[in-house]
């Protein structure tokens, strides 16, 4: 039996009920000479409403809770083994017996992880047996209860709407959920992080971090200094943002100030083909095209370009981002009052002269913002400079080295990594922590000069 | 003399002109650059597509001699006459054709060397056709067969190390005539290989359709019915502010920490299966969620309100009217919406990389919980590879995952243009 | 009272109460607030049954407010308060266990704009009769859409076109569907809040002999803006003023003599 089956139960309970129920009114109000306070149909679907809810519980909890629970019991029953164990060996026990159990040992299992292994599937079953056999007790008594409750005067259809309400709620709950989500498991695992690495190191230059076997060989879990990775991460952000303001902005201008309709009509849709391009695809671009050339550019002119530069990867993004930038900076632009543009029109300015006097400054707050969150889309893209910059954390402000970035040694340290609770790969947490801070404050910051932005404006 | 014909304005006037014009220029000229750019991109893929997508053939007299049938002496008991077909000595055949049709070579050594010229398959496709025609044993065929990976190399002018004496026969079949074209069917037929030339994506393909699936099947009907409650029901309180904070805030957070979060709750927490589409659609349905959930409050809020009164007027309760009507009336704009949303997450790679669909995957995934990779992972490992061929199709691979793009926004776009005109 | 008695409305309406048969609704001492405005005064109002009432005033003075404490559409809006008593047939709509679906399919409703679904003609009528299970059977739904369009006088122009969208109709056989989507629910009171003014004169003069029809078979309560729309179909008249019942009585009586100086202002034109 799978969840899916057990889903498929309910439905069958849950339409056995509505059948009943729709029976049960029928027969009430012929009995009563009452007409029913709501359609008989309601009183079907709150009887299958009602029997449903346990089944659905029971299958939520098998898809996300019944490993855990089997663990649990696991690890009762294993209390003694675990007792002999050293610190932090319960947690590298049970990797290795998942990864055992996957079909992809870390090394030949030992008799104790193979007995345990077995014991967890022996486990399997009669957890699963008790959930399927809980919530179809729980749908049937529920069900049952439901039809006790039928009678004419009951007002079936308020419950089912008041129910539909209460979904609706749970849905719009699941967004905080998500965003909890994100930060509490952030939080966990840097806070575990934290128990390896001090807070001082991370004010250092050295990114050198180590998978849990190596540690275990010598003891070192590696150096943990973020100060290169912001600073190849802020790097390639303002490469791209010098490229791509004065593009995006001058493009934005242009279309608003200078263009002919028929011009907009066919530059907007591109730009926006531009901006709907996967950022995989730009990173492809920069190693088959943008690295190359700037080598051999670089090489014409004597310089040294590393294959895998800070300039190629910000070149690219700003390709990505120009129709972004360009797009906020044309919501700046058209939030200035109009009163003020054609005042300065009025008074015989050529165009240049009113977008460079008068829109640009009014506009400033808002492009100020448009550039905040580009930054913050920049230092959060991860597939660019994952293709198109270097791996070695290095401290440099030469856009033609190679750098490595915050999004890219996440990526490095939990790929190709079975186990979970390595510094290594802790680090990675840590790293997201920082970078979710990051762009978060960039985000509110900018919502906010808009917002400024907008009701100076008005104004 | 008014003041707009002193000479002096006049001849700033010309200037200041000349400068209104500069400016105007610099604008045209950023927004060519941006299409130069798009331009750019658009040939570094498509000139690479076309090497993926086909093949080049020798065209070969082959003499099917019947010595080659019977250079195994005996065959096992129990086996049928096929044996023989199946077990014959291909090799001899494909190299004693090669000798024929370079006659002047005489070096054993280069005569050996000849076999290099045609794939390693070759000897398959010619097991194939005799397969299909025995008659053709003791006979001799023209036969077009695959040139092999070096030959592939040099006739896409892939930058790679180059064998002068491969590119001299080439030369002298391409005068010949011999060398034709085929198109690749299998980058679209297989999964993923260790070799360039019969590596697919349709592996991949499958699997961005299940991760799709399953985060389509979550974060539809959930950012649908939030928005209804947001749009329709609750009254502004403090939960709905956070709510609405919330939703805005997590359309911004980059999509690496999204693959950070599906490791630590669904791997690591409830010990979901690694590299599987469930995973990974989960993980996207959350990054699909703020989209879907503000392009549908953008739909309902434009409904007008006249529609649900007149529900409401007959006796219908708030949730009949809503559903009824209200939600039905905005459908096509939170269908865009969808497919917006959808596009975006098709083209999502970083999450998936956490989340370990970064996997080598021969066969199609069948189920949910299967390891699998997906298109854009697809792209970016044979992107990465030094061989030009992966390379290669990694540029086939973006034009499918491009196309897939343009058909869902174009869609959208009919979606949004009708639902306009309706209104 | 002093009453015209060659004025044949004003005698039914007489002898409705000299008869004392009690009024369909009722409303005491209603108070309804928007968030901080006070937009209903303690308005008291018996709507007679089988009558039409007019509710006229300056324009925002809350008439369309009284009307929609009949049926709770009032509630729709977000911070409003009500409070005060409003019964029919002397329940209390606002109790506590009062269903404001079985309410609403008592209290019909007709809006300013006429607001079809965007459905075919036959939907729009049966929508109503389908989620209150008037119908048993196809037929019978079918029987109840071709009652309900006949006597909103729209059946001889719609018949062959049942299956058309409702939005395609004109303005004002938009609202005649509207009306003829009230009554699909047999409601015993009919609500209407200015059916006529986005109509012109030929629509509205239809929708005012339909008023008169109808008034045989439901008890009807009209705000309007048009004094002579009052007088032409109303039997009793309600002048409201800044959320305030300024002067009620039998139609007739209100044109000629009004008794208070603003009610007169208003009816000779002087502000509204």
């Amino acid at each position: 039996m799978t969840p899916s089956h057990l889903l498929s139960l309910g439905v069958i309970i849950s339409a056995c009920f509505f059948l009943f129920a729709r029976f049960r009114i029928r027969a009430a109000t012929l009995q009563e000479q009452a007409p029913s306070t709501s359609l008989p149909r309601f009183y079907g679907w709150y009887a299958a409403v009602l029997a449903f809810v346990p089944i659905f519980l029971g299958v939520c909890i098998w898809v996300f809770a019944s490993t855990t629970i089997v663990e649990i019991l696991l690890v009762n029953r294993l209390d003694s083994l675990f007792a002999s164990l050293p610190e932090g060996g319960r947690d590298r026990f049970l990797a290795e017996m998942y990864s055992f159990l996957d079909g992809q040992p870390l090394r030949t299992p030992s008799p104790d992880i193979a007995a345990a292994a077995n014991m967890l599937i022996g486990l399997r079953t009669p957890v699963v047996t008790t959930i399927i056999a809980l919530s179809t007790v729980g749908a049937l008594s529920l069900g049952f209860l439901a039809l006790r409750f039928i009678e004419p005067r009951f007002n079936a259809h308020a419950h089912i709407d008041r129910t539909v309400v209460f979904l609706l709620l749970l849905c719009s709950i699941l967004a905080i959920i998500a965003t909890l989500g994100i930060i509490l498991s952030l939080l966990f695992e840097t806070v575990r992080c934290f128990e390896f690495v001090s807070i001082c190191q991370l004010f250092s230059t050295d990114w050198l971090p180590r998978a849990g076997n190596q540690t275990a060989l010598d003891g070192d879990a590696g150096k943990y200094g973020v100060l290169a990775l912001f600073s190849g991460t802020f790097l390639i952000s303002f490469v791209a943002i010098s490229i791509a303001l004065p593009i995006g902005l001058l493009v934005a201008v242009y279309l608003s100030q200078y263009a002919s309709h028929s011009t907009r009509r066919i530059s907007k849709p591109m730009l926006e083909l531009l901006a709907g391009i996967p950022t995989v695809v730009y990173g492809f671009f920069a190693i088959v095209l943008v690295g190359p050339f700037l080598q051999r550019i670089g090489g014409f002119l004597g310089l040294d370009v590393a294959p895998q530069s800070a300039m190629a990867a910000g070149a690219v993004m700003a390709i990505m981002i120009i129709p972004y930038v360009s797009s906020l900076c044309d919501d700046a632009l058209s939030a200035v009052p109009s009163a003020l543009r054609n005042g300065s029109l009025a008074l015989g300015s050529t165009t240049a002269e009113t977008v460079l006097n008068v829109l640009l400054p009014a506009a400033l707050p808002g492009i100020s913002s448009a550039v905040l969150l580009a930054v913050s889309r920049t230092i959060g893209e991860t597939m660019i400079v994952l293709m198109a910059a270097g791996l070695a954390a290095n401290l440099t402000l030469n856009p033609l080295a190679s750098v490595t970035t915050v999004t890219v040694q996440i990526v490095q340290s939990v790929t190709g990594d079975v186990e979970f609770d390595s510094v290594k790969t802790l680090s990675a947490f840590m790293l997201g922590m920082l970078l979710f801070v990051t762009t978060l404050m960039m985000n509110v910051f900018a919502f906010s000069l808009r917002r400024r932005g907008i009701s100076h404006g008005e104004v | 003399m008014t003041f707009a014909q002193t000479v002096s304005t006049k001849r700033k006037l010309s200037s200041r002109n000349r400068a209104d014009t500069a400016f105007k220029m610099l604008g045209r000229g950023a927004l060519l650059l941006a299409f130069c750019s798009l331009l750019a991109l658009a040939i570094a893929i498509f000139s690479r597509t076309l090497p993926a997508l086909t093949h080049h053939q020798i065209t070969l007299d082959v003499a099917f001699e019947p010595d080659a049938f019977d250079y195994q002496t005996s065959a096992p008991s129990g086996t049928d006459a096929s044996y023989r077909l199946i077990y014959a000595n291909y090799g001899q055949i494909v190299g004693r054709s090669l000798e024929k049709a370079f006659p002047e070579i005489v070096d054993p050594a280069e005569k050996r060397a000849l076999r290099r010229l045609v794939s390693p398959t070759a000897r398959m496709q010619l097991r194939d056709r005799v397969l299909a025609n025995p008659s053709w044993i003791g006979t001799k065929q023209r036969v077009a067969l695959y040139v092999s990976k070096g030959a592939e190399n040099i006739l896409d002018a892939n930058e790679e190390t180059v064998d002068p004496q491969l590119t001299l026969w080439l030369t002298q079949l391409q005068d010949r005539r011999a060398l034709s074209t085929t198109f690749k069917s299998t980058l679209f037929t297989r999964g993923d290989s260790r070799e360039p030339e019969s590596a697919g994506l349709l592996a991949a393909l499958v699997g961005s359709l299940l991760t799709i699936a399953v985060s389509v099947a979550i974060s539809f009907p959930v950012g649908l019915l939030s928005a209804v409650y947001l749009e329709q029901f609750a009254t502004r309180s403090r939960l709905t502010d956070i709510i609405e904070v919330n939703i805005n805030n997590l359309a911004a957070v980059p999509s690496i920490l999204f693959g950070l979060l599906g490791l630590a709750v669904f791997i690591n927490v409830f010990h979901m299966p690694r590299s599987s589409p469930l995973v990974g659609g989960l993980t996207l349905s959350l990054m699909m969620l703020p989209t879907i959930i503000i392009a549908s409050r953008a739909a309902l809020s434009a409904v007008p309100n006249a529609l649900k009164a007149g529900a409401l007027a007959v006796g219908a309760s708030p949730v009949q009217a809503i559903f009824h009507h209200v939600v039905p009336q905005a459908m096509p704009g939170i269908i865009t919406g969808t497919l917006l949303a959808i596009a975006q997450a098709l083209g999502e790679t970083a999450p998936l990389l956490l989340l370990g669909m970064v996997a080598f995957i021969v066969d199609l995934p069948s189920e949910f919980t299967d390891a699998a990779t997906a298109l854009p992972v697809q792209i970016y490992m044979w992107a990465e590879s030094p061989e030009t061929a992966f390379s290669n199709n990694a540029a086939a691979a973006v034009v499918v995952l491009l196309c897939l793009l343009l058909a869902l926004n174009s869609l959208a776009m009919i979606l949004r243009s009708r639902f306009q005109k309706r209104i | 009272m002093n009453v015209d008695p060659s004025n044949a409305l004003m005698r039914d309406a007489e002898a409705a109460s000299a008869e004392g048969i009690p009024p369909k609704m009722v409303a005491r001492s209603v108070n309804v607030h928007y968030g901080a405005t006070h937009a209903l005064k303690d308005v008291s109002l018996d709507i007679q049954g089988y009558e039409v009432t007019a509710l006229i005033g300056p324009s925002g003075c809350g008439k369309s407010t009284v009307l929609r404490c009949f049926n709770r559409m009032n509630e729709m809006f977000e911070n409003t308060q009500t409070s005060g008593q409003v019964t029919i047939d002397g329940m209390d709509i606002y109790a506590r266990d009062i269903d404001v679906v079985a309410l609403r399919a008592r209290v019909g409703m007709v809006f300013q704009r006429p607001n079809p679904f965007p459905k075919s003609i036959f939907d729009n009528i049966a929508y109503g009769p389908r989620i209150h299970g008037l119908a048993e059977t196809k037929e019978d739904l079918e029987q109840i859409v071709e009652a309900s369009l006949q006597r909103a006088g729209l059946w001889d122009e719609v018949k062959d076109r049942l299956k058309q969208s409702g939005t395609a109709l004109s303005d004002g056989q938009q609202q005649r569907l509207c009306i003829a989507r009230a009554i699909a629910v047999q409601p015993e009171v009919i609500l209407m809040d200015e059916p006529c003014s986005a109509l012109d004169p030929i629509a509205t003069g239809k929708i005012e002999e339909l008023i008169e029809e109808l008034r045989t078979g439901f008890t009807i309560v009209i705000v309007t803006h048009s004094m002579q729309q009052a007088a032409r179909v109303s039997q009793r008249t309600a002048f409201i003023s800044r959320g305030e019942l300024g002067e009620y009585g039998p139609t007739v009586e209100m044109f000629t003599k009004p008794r208070h100086e603003r009610t007169k202002d208003y009816i000779m034109g002087r502000y509204g």
